[in-house]
């Protein structure tokens, strides 16, 4: 068996052995790319919905090994998965936000009242690790229809390029360009009121 | 404070909250490397497991090989079930015409005959 330079087998060895009939072999690559997709769905679902939705992808990856050509390294094949589960959470649960959509909450209020009068950046840094601002921005984005949501996840608040945040949703690149800029008005308007709110 | 200043002040403001956003969100997977312990890693495999489960029950005796034949096979059998009972039914008719006439140039010779007959 081929094997890398620390002495692992290589994702293509693994694949070879679970299309073979090793089923078990799967656990290899859950346990190798098991940050990457944690990662990748933390960014996206809200915490509660991690674990299940991480599961969700490698399921959906076991599901379409045999359509893994190897063109691509496994993890970017995999990142896709991932990211596409993250926007099926979302599409399932269209028009049921968890979180309310209007209506800050006092701590809400406050911690734009902080990021706002914050007058260095280490301040500035300070409040972005707060909960609060997971919280505010979880409400912001909740107001977004789920496409658009994953886009101004990826290109805005990720800082991915059109090109590749089209690939990871499996869109043509001119629909996440158009989505983007789109989305990243609606963001800004819902910030705007979220500050009147206050 | 003008209208322009004041818009402009809002611009700034809405943008530090973005800038606050997108710093929230770049550490919001801190914590990737602890999820996921070995009871979730199970709990995939045990899916992987079931899902290999299913995909062998549908795949026995050839794949979709037992399924498709009896769909063929059925749909063949239809097929010439429904051409048998049209020719049955166009035949049966066609028959049933030509007895009549039959009868009707049999009747009509005798009814003919008899007036001949009479003359």
């Amino acid at each position: 068996m081929d094997l890398t330079g620390s002495g692992m087998p290589r994702d293509e060895d693994i694949i070879g052995r679970v299309l073979g009939g090793d089923v078990d072999a799967f656990e290899v690559l859950v346990e190798r790319y098991r940050a990457l997709v944690f990662s990748i769905v933390l960014k996206h679902v809200p915490a509660e919905h991690v674990e299940d939705t991480a599961q969700d992808a490698f399921v959906e990856a076991f599901r379409s090994l045999r359509t893994f050509s190897a063109r691509a390294p496994f993890r970017y094949w995999l990142s896709r998965i991932a990211v596409r589960c993250c926007y099926n959470f979302w599409r399932d649960r269209r028009g049921n936000p968890e979180i309310p959509v209007s209506g800050l909450t006092e701590d809400g209020g406050k911690w734009m009242d902080e990021v706002l009068s914050a007058d260095s950046r280490e301040a500035f840094e300070r409040e972005t690790r707060k909960r609060e601002a997971a919280e505010v921005l979880q409400q912001a984005l909740s107001v977004l229809s789920p496409e658009d949501r994953m886009v101004v996840t990826l290109t805005h608040l990720e800082g991915l390029p059109v090109k590749e945040a089209a690939e990871l949703l499996g869109w043509s690149t001119i629909s996440v360009k158009v989505r983007a800029h789109r989305s990243r008005r609606k963001l800004r308007e819902i910030v705007s009121r979220l500050m009147d709110d206050r | 404070m003008r209208k322009g200043d004041m818009r402009k002040k809002r611009d700034t403001q809405i943008r530090k909250i973005e800038e606050a956003f997108i710093e929230s969100h770049r550490h919001s997977d801190g914590k990737a490397e602890e999820l996921g312990g070995p009871v979730w890693t199970q709990r995939v495999m045990a899916r992987v497991r079931r899902e290999e489960g299913a995909r062998e029950r549908v795949s026995i005796g050839g794949g979709f090989e037992i399924p498709k034949v009896v769909w063929r096979f059925a749909a063949a059998t239809s097929l010439a079930a429904m051409l048998m009972a049209a020719y049955v039914i166009r035949f049966d008719s066609t028959t049933r015409t030509e007895m009549a006439e039959l009868s009707f140039m049999d009747a009509g010779s005798d009814v003919g005959s008899n007036f001949l007959e009479i003359l």
